[in-house]
């Protein structure tokens, strides 16, 4: 026995990581909805929200190693997302990278323009003016470096902490591009309910 | 009212915003337009994913042949193992969740 007694441990140890390994993959792949829901925001179409999927779980489940188990896999898994979306020339995208100040409206201005339009003023049939499609529309045509902040907060669910370790910037950066990138989303609504 | 909507604020400076609306006509009308519109945001640009990468994402596990033979044969957890295996193919991860508890 006294010579079968490493490989024995051995053995476990081996066994003990498969196990570790086979619990990552499950996990890992239990959040793959939601790491849809937010891939598919950050990117302009489905197709590349599902290249941007797959090609994230096949780095995950290949550096498994690196995540610290009980910590967020959800971040990390978004943090591998956002990093591939940026290797692989986002800039392109549709969304200009800057905006000028007039793209932007005060915090209410959604809110003071749908008021403006109709004869009451309930909170929830303002709403209702807005189409699915035109929030869609309003979200994608917010600048990317502003939207990353907006979708991983508002869609993700993401607390502010989680969003700047997944982006790799400070938090002040994170509250100041989401108060921007609400106000821009605001205001790109606004323009579907009053054209022109 | 931002962070007070993120959930960032902290306990006493919820108590003070809460006591704020309570009391501000002008204010709550506003939270709860942005709080709707923020539901309404996320529920309009929810777009659930496709069975096709669903599976595919599923095919990227490390099959079971390429772990260890000792952690299917001779560990209790193997049934385990074997079922995520199973329910994973098969595409249905709530009875993953079924088997596991």
């Amino acid at each position: 026995m006294s010579e079968s007694a490493p490989t024995a441990s051995d053995t476990r140890r081996l066994a003990e990581e498969a196990r570790a390994r086979v619990r990552f993959e499950e996990e890992a792949l239990e959040l793959s909805d939601q790491v849809y829901r937010v891939a598919r925001r950050l990117v302009g179409t489905r197709e590349e929200a599902e290249d941007l999927v797959q090609q994230t779980y096949e780095r995950a489940f290949r550096s498994w190693r690196q995540y610290t188990p009980g910590t967020n896999l959800r971040a990390w898994l978004l943090r591998i997302l956002t990093n591939l979306n940026i290797d692989r020339g986002r800039r392109q995208q549709r969304a200009p990278q800057t905006t000028s100040l007039d793209t932007e409206a005060g915090d209410y201005f959604l809110y003071n323009t749908l008021e403006a339009q109709g004869e009451n003023s309930d909170e929830e049939r303002v709403l209702e003016k807005l189409s699915q499609d035109s929030i869609v529309d309003a979200l994608a045509d917010v600048p990317h470096d502003f939207r990353d902040v907006l979708v991983l907060v508002d869609i993700g669910d993401f607390s502010y902490a989680d969003a700047a370790q997944i982006l790799d910037i400070p938090i002040g950066t994170v509250m100041s591009r989401l108060h921007r990138g609400r106000r821009i989303l605001k205001k790109n609504l606004a323009d579907t309910v009053v054209p022109g | 009212m931002q962070p007070f909507l993120d959930g960032a604020l902290s306990a006493d400076e919820v108590a003070e915003a809460e006591k704020h609306l309570e009391t501000c006509h002008w204010c709550a009308k506003r939270y709860r337009f942005e709080e709707r519109l923020r539901h309404y945001v996320r529920i309009a640009t929810s777009e659930p994913m496709s069975p096709e990468l669903k599976a595919k994402l599923a095919a990227l596990r490390t099959p079971l042949q390429a772990l260890p033979r000792a952690c299917s044969r001779r560990h209790a957890h193997s049934g385990v193992l074997r079922a995520a295996s199973f329910a994973f193919s098969s595409g249905d991860i709530g009875s993953l969740t079924a088997t596991r508890t």
